[in-house]
Order: structure tokens, then C-alpha cells, then sequence
């Protein structure tokens, strides 16, 4: 790692044959080989490509000469047959997020993405040679598919799509055991990185739901046949069709059939959880107190002037919304995945650069995948991307629920941020506080405004501190000393 | 009383079903090669959408025919 860092080259991907992505010197450059450049010229040329690029939900590229690029270092035997391959170069999106961190309605509409590609390459004669959601990021709350060598000509008469089966496992499957069981991504994501076979989601289906839609064609007629298949290379060899219009037919169907499925399987409107009605009937404030609360985040908001700013406890991003109309972009995290799903709405609706995330601070997500560097951890990606922090009444859920000392809250913050946080202290006597800590509020006496005040005193400095309207609960700015001089 | 004949109605029904689910299903406790299961049901679905697009053109071609009539 360290030779990476002298060398400022990192590789971000590894695992496509026709190429890898680098991180040069904060360039994002792609080296595509011999083998992808036929491929590629095809996929820059495409029609379809080039309106969704248009609209912003084709990651765009520039085709870069081979002279412009500085050494790879370490990883120049990747880009050995230079002379046959080429150089492409992305603009970066803002804040790079993985499907474990994603509501279900994201991944929903990121395999609406995928299929919108899929079906419109078709009539130019491409396809996409893989489905998974890591094809795909978030430029806020729009997807955006970034992966240019996922495209490929396709064989005109064949008319199956070798995807299908993965398009299934890693956006239908995931999305059906939310749906039907409660499970949420991340237990899917973080332990199976391309998604859930038939046979693992028939072993948790009853005996009436494997007959039932959608899980007999999607789960159980798979895992029967799988089960009962001798494995035989000849499966993979191609079966053409004798006509290209035949093939296309084909395919058009089984897509057809896939966006039916993933309609059925959309998450609802109506999702609830505990956290879902906390900006509703479970609010801890009277309507007075809260207005109060609204003009002083405002205030606080328009003094800061954030750019980018991380919004942890966003429940569903009406703080986040305040954040975006002042033009920052937002990072929303909140550990409830429904509320998440709800300040994605939120963000689409009113248009508004907000990216939710499922992302409890206090469990943040790991580096996962090859050497635990494929997808780097939440708090990696995080560190000193946002110049505004906004922690509103969440710290002492930190505290009480989790055991989280304060001072290990103020070191993180501190490395989050590069220069402002408004967060609000709530004293134990509170209600809510009361509520959370369950009989144990004698634990917590000595977390007064000073203690609070004094513990994120040792990294920031305090700009202004506003009490609420409701007397156990305070707001402050702080600025990070660092960014003072 | 209503209740009792509606379950015994449902019983044999049940019964088809759960016999079906449980013997269905053969274990793999060797090398399971994955998504062959889709694959094979991706080539079942290239069978029966490729009779559909022969009866598409048939009906195409007699839709022609009652027009020139």
C-alpha cells in the first residue's frame, strides 16, 4: 500500500479481462486491451450510449493518448500491450457507494438502468456482457452505469443473454428476499458480493411460496433443474437461432419478462419501520418547538455554506433537503433502510443532489472483496470528503444504545470533516434520552452541555451554540481548529 | 363447523403440494455448477419464445392476407 501511495497509482478494478480502472494521480484513466478496443469503439459509437450519456446515466469518456499518461508504476504489466490497447479517461462521481449500502428502491432502479442498456443495445447489435450492481453508482440519487467494457458486439444469432442468470442473482433475488422476508441488502451484499443463487432462496421460500409467483419461474424451476443437471460443457456453447430476427424476438421477451419481475418486485410506497414516522407522529418535539428548531439548523446551514456535507441520522432527509436547496451535495446516512428509501424519494422528487446511504456510523461498512481493497470501507471513502458535517439529535443514540464513548465520536467527526459541524446535544434528562437509556440515566449524569462542549473542545472550536426551544436540548456550530489558521 | 370443511377441502390440495415441494428437490452435496439452473430455463425460454415468434409471423401473414381482401 505504501508503494501505491509514493507512486499515487491505484487500481480499482481487477476483475475484467479486457481491462482495468486506475486511480493516477487523481485521474480516473481506464487501460482497455487488445482484446476490449473492437468492443469499445462499438460502445462509443452506440446510438443508445450516447443518449443515455446525454442524460447523464452513462458514465462519459474521453479517449485519452497513450503519451499523456504517466508510468502505471506497480501495475504497468497491466497495460503491456499497449501498443493494441488504449487509454480512456471518466470524471469522477462525488462519493463512490456499494448495493449494501443502497435502499432497495436504489437497487431497483439501478436494474431498471440495467435493463433500459441492455434493451437498447440490442437493436444495434450489443448486449452487455454482465448484470450486477456494481456496474452501477449513484451521482446523487440517479444511477449511473459506469462500467464502458461491460458492453460487447453481440453473436447475432445467439438468443440467450449470459447475464440473465446474474442480472437475477444480484438485483432480482436480493430484491425478493427484501421484499418477501425482510432482509435487508446489506446482509445479502456484505457476505454474497454477487448475489443470491435460486437454491439459497428456495431453502428460506415455504412449500406454497415455491409455487407461487414470482418465486416459480425466478427461484424454484432453477433450483429444481440445477439440482437435477449433470454438468456438461456443452451447456455453454452457444445455441444459435437460425434468424437475427428470431434472436432478437428472443431476447426482447426475456428482458420483457425480467422487467415485469422487477416491476412486481419494486419496494412499496407504504414500507414502515421504527423509524419511518419519526418526522410524523413519533417527533419528540411539539410543532412550535420544532419550527424553532427548522429556522436555526437554517440559519446555521446558510452560515456554513457547505458544498458538500454528510448528514448522519438523516431519517428521510428533510434536514438533507435543506442542505441540498443551499447547493451542497449530501451524503445522507441513516442504519434504517426504509428511511433511507424514503429520502431517496425524497431526492428524486424534488431533484435534489442527495445521496442516501444505509450506513450506520457506528457499524460502518468494511473493505470487502480482493485483499479487502475491491470496495473500500465507508469511513476510507469518507475521510475529508465533506466540508460540513450535520449530526442532528443522534449522538446520544451513539452513546446510550451503542456505547460509544464521546471522545471516540469527536475523533471521528473530526476526521470526517474538513471544516464545519452542526450538531445537536440532547442532556439526559430529556425524554427521549430517558427513554433510550432504559432505567440507566444514572450511567450518563455527567454528560452536560460543558462535558459535551469540553469533549469536542479538544479538536473544534466553537462558533456559536443556540439553545432549542426545548430547554434539555442544544445546537452548535463547531469549526475544526485545523481548518482555522 | 364451516371452518372444518373448509380445511379438510384444503388438505388434500396441501398435501399434493408440500409432497411435491419436499421430493422435488434433490440435494447437491457436491460441486454445484452455478446459475446452470437459469441456464437451462434460459434455454427452455429460447424453445418456447421461438414458437412465439412463429406464430407471430403466422398470424402477421394472415392479418396481410384479410387486408388485400
Amino acid at each position: 500500500m505504501e508503494a501505491e501511495k509514493m507512486l499515487d497509482v491505484a487500481r480499482l478494478s481487477l476483475r475484467d479481462p479486457a481491462g482495468q480502472l486506475f486511480d493516477l494521480k487523481g485521474r480516473l484513466i481506464r487501460y482497455v486491451n487488445g482484446y476490449g478496443v473492437p468492443h469499445l469503439h462499438a460502445a462509443l459509437n452506440s446510438q443508445s450510449i450516447r443518449r443515455l450519456t446525454d442524460n447523464k446515466q452513462f458514465i462519459s469518456s474521453e479517449v485519452v493518448r497513450t503519451s499523456d499518461i504517466p508510468s502505471l508504476g506497480r501495475y504497468a504489466h497491466a497495460a503491456a500491450d499497449v501498443s493494441q490497447g488504449l487509454y480512456l479517461e471518466h470524471p469522477r462521481i462525488p462519493f463512490v457507494s456499494y448495493p449494501y449500502e443502497w435502499a432497495p428502491e436504489m437497487l431497483y432502479a439501478a436494474g431498471m438502468l440495467t435493463l433500459d442498456l441492455a434493451e437498447g443495445l440490442l437493436e444495434e447489435g450489443l448486449g452487455i456482457k454482465d448484470a450486477t450492481p456494481y456496474n452501477i453508482l449513484f451521482q446523487g440519487s440517479n444511477p449511473v452505469f459506469i462500467d464502458v467494457l461491460s458492453v460487447e458486439k453481440r453473436e447475432a444469432l445467439d438468443p440467450t443473454w449470459l447475464a440473465y442468470a446474474q442480472f437475477v442473482r444480484t438485483f432480482l433475488n436480493p430484491l425478493l428476499v427484501n421484499k418477501c422476508f425482510g432482509m435487508p441488502l446489506d446482509m445479502v451484499f456484505l457476505t454474497h458480493r454477487d448475489g443470491l443463487e435460486p437454491e439459497e432462496v428456495y431453502r428460506l421460500s415455504s412449500g406454497l411460496q415455491r409455487f407461487s409467483r414470482p418465486f416459480l419461474g425466478m427461484v424454484s424451476i432453477p433450483t429444481w433443474l440445477g439440482s437435477r443437471h449433470k454438468y456438461s460443457p456443452a451447456d455453454y456453447q452457444k445455441k444459435l437461432v437460425d434468424s437475427e430476427a428470431k434472436a432478437r424476438f428472443i431476447l426482447q421477451l426475456f428482458f420483457k419478462q425480467l422487467r415485469k419481475t422487477l416491476l412486481w418486485l419494486k419496494p412499496g410506497v407504504e414500507r414502515r419501520s421504527t423509524w419511518s414516522a419519526y418526522m410524523g407522529a413519533s417527533l419528540p418535539y411539539s410543532d412550535q418547538e420544532f419550527v424553532d428548531k427548522d429556522k436555526l439548523v437554517d440559519g446555521m446551514l446558510e452560515r456554513c455554506e457547505p458544498k458538500s456535507l454528510l448528514d448522519v441520522g438523516c431519517n428521510t432527509g428533510h434536514f438533507s433537503a435543506k442542505a441540498a436547496r443551499l447547493g451542497a451535495k449530501v451524503v445522507a446516512v441513516d442504519y434504517d433502510p426504509v428511511v433511507v428509501g424514503k429520502t431517496w424519494e425524497r431526492a428524486q422528487k424534488e431533484k435534489l443532489e442527495i445521496l442516501p446511504l444505509r450506513v450506520d456510523l457506528t457499524r460502518p461498512s468494511p473493505g470487502i472483496g480482493w485483499n479487502n481493497r475491491e470496495a473500500k470501507g465507508f469511513l476510507e471513502r469518507a475521510e475529508g470528503k465533506f466540508d460540513t458535517v450535520m449530526m442532528l439529535a443522534v449522538v446520544h443514540h451513539m452513546l446510550v444504545t451503542e456505547g460509544i464513548p464521546l471522545d471516540e465520536i469527536v475523533d471521528m467527526v473530526s476526521k470526517l470533516t474538513t471544516a464545519n459541524l452542526i450538531i445537536e446535544y440532547v442532556h439526559p434528562t430529556d425524554p427521549t434520552f430517558k427513554g433510550i437509556a432504559r432505567g440507566r440515566d444514572h450511567l450518563y449524569t455527567g454528560l452536560t452541555a460543558r462535558a459535551f462542549e469540553e469533549a469536542f473542545g479538544t479538536k473544534f472550536e466553537l462558533v456559536e451554540s443556540r439553545p432549542l426551544t426545548r430547554p434539555t436540548r442544544c445546537l452548535y456550530h463547531f469549526k475544526k481548529k485545523s481548518s482555522r489558521s | 363447523m364451516k371452518s372444518n370443511q373448509t380445511s379438510l377441502r384444503i388438505m388434500p390440495a396441501l398435501v399434493i403440494v408440500l409432497t411435491i415441494g419436499v421430493f422435488a428437490t434433490v440435494p447437491a452435496y457436491a460441486y454445484v455448477d452455478p446459475g446452470s439452473g437459469q441456464l437451462l430455463l434460459q434455454a427452455l425460454g429460447v424453445v418456447f419464445f421461438g414458437a412465439a415468434f412463429y406464430v407471430r409471423q403466422i398470424v402477421a401473414f394472415f392479418r396481410r392476407m384479410l387486408r388485400r381482401n
